[in-house]
């Protein structure tokens, strides 16, 4: 097992339990939709960040929030959960800090998911 | 319902996020569930609607339609009353916990959620609420139950005290207001019905059978059955079921009274009587008591149904019923009081009745209850404007001097009964042993020879006679022939001595009599004008004083010229007053009658007598002419006969000649008339008629003169 603490592989370990035998590998599948998402759901924050709407940071970081947990990604997950606050308080005064944050923890688990695709 | 817990159960998922669709989905089909998809809440409840899920699981936060509205939405839908519906939501998000709750949501599963728990949290909630389904579906299946019986229901525990009851359109009025929830049965119901079930209770209790047991209870004066079931219901509780029958009781009641009871007169009909009779010998057998059968026949009641109709006959049973009834009931109270027979009514069927007398002590008495009852039947009855007096036949037969067995006694009460009413009717006969069949049958030949004779059943049969002297057939013997109804044709020979024995030969004589003269009648206007026609005289009927009238009278009612009617007569007959048929025959003279003696040579005739009476003619008895040929006696008594007539200026008739022989002798010996099967046998009055014409034709000119 991979010592990397950017993710919670008991995650991903659950996921590989769910897997049943003659069908696409689950653990992959999540992988993927989560380093596409991700990546989106970035975006998406960062966008509404320079556009001043606190909602649609909410919205999305709270996307985010879900699909990072998901795939054990705890870091991203806690970091959008923290944006997704500031998003629904409409205080969007400390959100670039987070979304900085939040930019490097996704880097962080991508990596880390891509090696375990590679896995 | 197997079907249901085999058939596999398809959850819809609910959540934007299709990573946690597919996460969800790959955990539910692990342990077997179909899963279904929804991106949001609008389209979970189109969804939902249409692919009727067993569960759903929505996930709080979703764009077009929240979770919780899409909860409350679906909940509204008749169809997910009671489908589980789990929320999603964060956790220890206590907000959305609490407004699941409200929007109707069964459970709630908290985020991240654990993939390798959730198949299986999955299938409890699953299980229970099929569990919890299936308990309400039985509930509502017994509700269904309950209110589709219409008896009425009580649980009731082990002490007694009533958890609830159900009053049902059967047997509610069991139930009355005191009969609260909590209150002891026992303090409410009638003594024994309390015990009785107070004892099924704890034997049903311990046995887990079924005590079923019946009730009466009066209700405004009148008589209400119950029928109650008592079953376990809890380990330590009784159902009681309540059902009012008293109709199957009437209806029952009613049939019995149809198998049991005649429906006109409401006495108890042959069924019951031959079951009471068989009480009757079995109770008596043990005592030295004894059995009366009593055979009641009302003489002549077919008259007065085929003349009045039968409903004026089923008017007068019914009254004859009651006055049996009435006269039976006061002849019990009576013999009651000395703890004598006891009596029994019964109709057997149309004008029979029947009167069983148990613990009878003497014969007499069950002849003075007969007689009683006989003289209650004579009294004038009245129906419909007639009036009527009914006389009844009584056959009595008893226990065990007349019969042994019921057979037996039915049998010799009916004989009994049949002598009665041979012997005349309206009279009561016990059974003797010398009512043999002989006997038997000669009063019921006497009694349908009466009817015969009133209903003109009769018949005459003509036998021509021929003249030797000129070949004419002037004159035919009327004989009589009867048909028994039962028997069939009877012989005279076996019905005149009987008719002589009962005086009733009299009438049948004055039958006869008419008979002949309405046949002289309709030949008057026939080329058979002259046909004489000759009858037979009883001793008896040649005795009546006024007979020389009776014929008169009745010629002459019928315009019939004199000299038509000729008379034969025994030597017995003549002989048996001498002095009473010189007159009678000095009378029938004078009317212009000839007189015949019939069978002479068999009798004992006094020669000087016959001389000295106004006889035309000896008929020689067939004894002599059948031996004519073959007997030099017979052959010399003919010719004597013939000389003894001849000699005293009369004609003589030889009768029974059956062949050529016969007739030759007799005509050599100057016969003047032969009779019998050689010429002519005796034949119906149209086949008489028939022959003497032809007969005529035939010897045309020796025709005699005919009568002016």
């Amino acid at each position: 097992m991979d010592s990397d603490l950017t993710i919670d592989t008991h995650a991903l370990d659950a996921i590989r339990a769910l897997q049943q035998p003659g069908t696409e590998d689950l653990v992959s599948k999540i992988i993927s939709m989560f380093l596409e998402d991700a990546i989106r759901y970035r975006d998406e924050i960062g966008a509404a960040i320079r556009e001043g709407s606190p909602e649609r940071v909410g919205v999305a970081a709270h996307s985010l929030k879900s699909c990072a947990a998901n795939v054990g990604a705890m870091q991203v997950s806690a970091t959008a959960a923290a944006l997704e606050t500031l998003g629904r308080d409409a205080a969007l005064d400390e959100a670039p800090a987070q979304f900085e944050k939040l930019e490097a923890a996704v880097d962080a688990a991508r990596k880390s998911l891509v090696n375990q695709l590679d896995a | 319902m197997t079907g249901e817990w085999m058939k596999k159960a398809s959850i819809l998922v609910v959540d934007d996020d299709p990573t946690l669709r597919l996460l969800t989905r790959a955990a539910l089909e692990q342990v077997g569930f179909d899963v279904i998809e929804a991106e949001n809440g609008r389209v979970a409840v189109d969804v939902a609607t249409t692919a009727l899920p067993d569960m759903i699981m929505l996930d709080v936060e979703m764009p077009e339609l929240d979770g919780f509205s899409a909860c409350a939405e679906i909940r509204k839908h008749k169809a997910f009353v009671d489908t589980p519906i789990v929320m999603l939501t964060g956790r220890d998000d206590d907000e959305s916990i609490q407004q699941a709750y409200d929007c109707g949501a069964t459970d709630f599963i908290s985020k991240p959620i654990n993939w390798s728990l959730l198949g299986q949290r999955v299938r409890y909630i699953v299980r229970a609420s099929r569990v919890s389904r299936g308990l309400r579906e039985s509930e509502s299946k017994n509700q269904a139950f309950v209110r589709a019986i219409p008896d009425s229901m009580l649980v009731v525990d082990s002490g007694g005290r009533l958890l609830t009851h159900h009053r049902g359109t059967s047997g509610s009025q069991m139930i009355d207001d005191r009969m609260q929830e909590g209150v002891c049965i026992y303090d409410v119901l009638p003594k024994s019905l309390s015990d009785l079930w107070r004892q099924q209770i704890v034997k049903v209790l311990a046995s887990r059978g079924v005590e079923l047991s019946e009730h009466r209870a009066m209700k405004n004066r009148n008589s209400q059955y119950y029928e109650s079931r008592v079953v376990p219901y809890t380990e330590d509780s009784v159902l009681i079921m309540l059902r009012d029958v008293t109709e199957q009781k009437q209806a029952a009641a009613k049939v019995r009274k149809l198998a049991f009871y005649d429906t006109l007169t409401g006495l108890p009909n042959r069924q019951s009587f031959l079951i009471q009779l068989a009480e009757a010998i079995r109770e008596a057998e043990d005592t030295d008591r004894r059995v009366g059968v009593v055979y009641i026949d009302l003489d002549n009641f077919k008259l007065i149904n085929d003349s009045l109709g039968h409903s004026v006959g089923d008017t007068l049973l019914k009254d004859i019923a009651d006055r049996l009834s009435a006269s039976v009931r006061r002849d019990d109270y009576i013999a009651g009081s000395d703890k004598a027979c006891a009596l029994q009514l019964a109709r057997l069927g149309g004008d029979e009745f029947t009167l069983l007398l148990r613990g009878l002590e003497t014969i007499d008495q069950a002849e003075a209850v007969s007689e009683r009852l006989v003289n209650v039947l004579k009294q004038p009855l009245e129906c419909n404007g007639h009036r009527f007096v009914v006389t009844p036949s009584v056959g009595i037969a008893v226990y065990p001097e007349d019969g042994a067995d019921l057979e037996s006694l039915m049998k010799n009460a009916d004989t009994a009964l049949h002598h009665a009413k041979a012997s005349g009717r309206d009279q009561v006969t016990r059974f003797s042993g010398t009512m043999s069949v002989r006997s038997l049958e000669r009063l019921d030949i006497e009694d349908s020879l009466r009817r015969a004779i009133q209903n003109d059943d009769l018949e005459l049969h003509y036998q021509p006679k021929l003249s030797l002297t000129d070949q004419s057939v002037t004159s035919v013997e009327a004989l009589i022939r009867w048909t028994h109804p039962d028997r069939g044709p009877m012989s005279p020979a076996k019905f005149i001595p009987i008719a002589e024995d009962s005086g009733m030969i009299i009438e049948l004589g004055d039958w006869v009599l008419h008979r002949a003269c309405r046949q002289l009648e309709e030949w008057q206007s026939s080329p058979l004008h002259d046909v004489r026609i000759a009858i037979n005289l009883s001793a008896k009927q040649f005795h009546i004083r006024d007979l020389a009238a009776q014929i008169i009278s009745a010629t002459k009612r019928r315009g019939l010229p004199q000299g038509l009617l000729d008379l034969e007569l025994t030597e017995g007959a003549l002989m048996s007053d001498l002095e009473s048929t010189a007159h009678s025959l000095a009378q029938l003279k004078d009317a212009g009658l000839s007189i015949a003696v019939d069978d002479f040579g068999t009798g004992y005739s006094s020669l000087s007598y016959l001389m000295r009476f106004p006889i035309d003619a000896l008929k020689i008895d067939r004894s002599f002419v059948f031996e004519i040929d073959g007997s030099e006696q017979s052959h010399s008594i003919c010719k004597a006969i013939v000389a003894l007539a001849h000699g005293l200026n009369m004609r003589v008739i030889a009768e029974g000649v059956e062949n050529n022989e016969q007739l030759q002798l007799l005509r050599m010996m100057n016969c003047d008339e032969i009779q019998g099967y050689h010429f002519a046998k005796p034949m119906p009055a149209g086949s008489v008629f028939d022959f003497i014409k032809k007969h005529r034709s035939r010897h045309v000119h020796k025709l005699p003169f005919a009568n002016p």
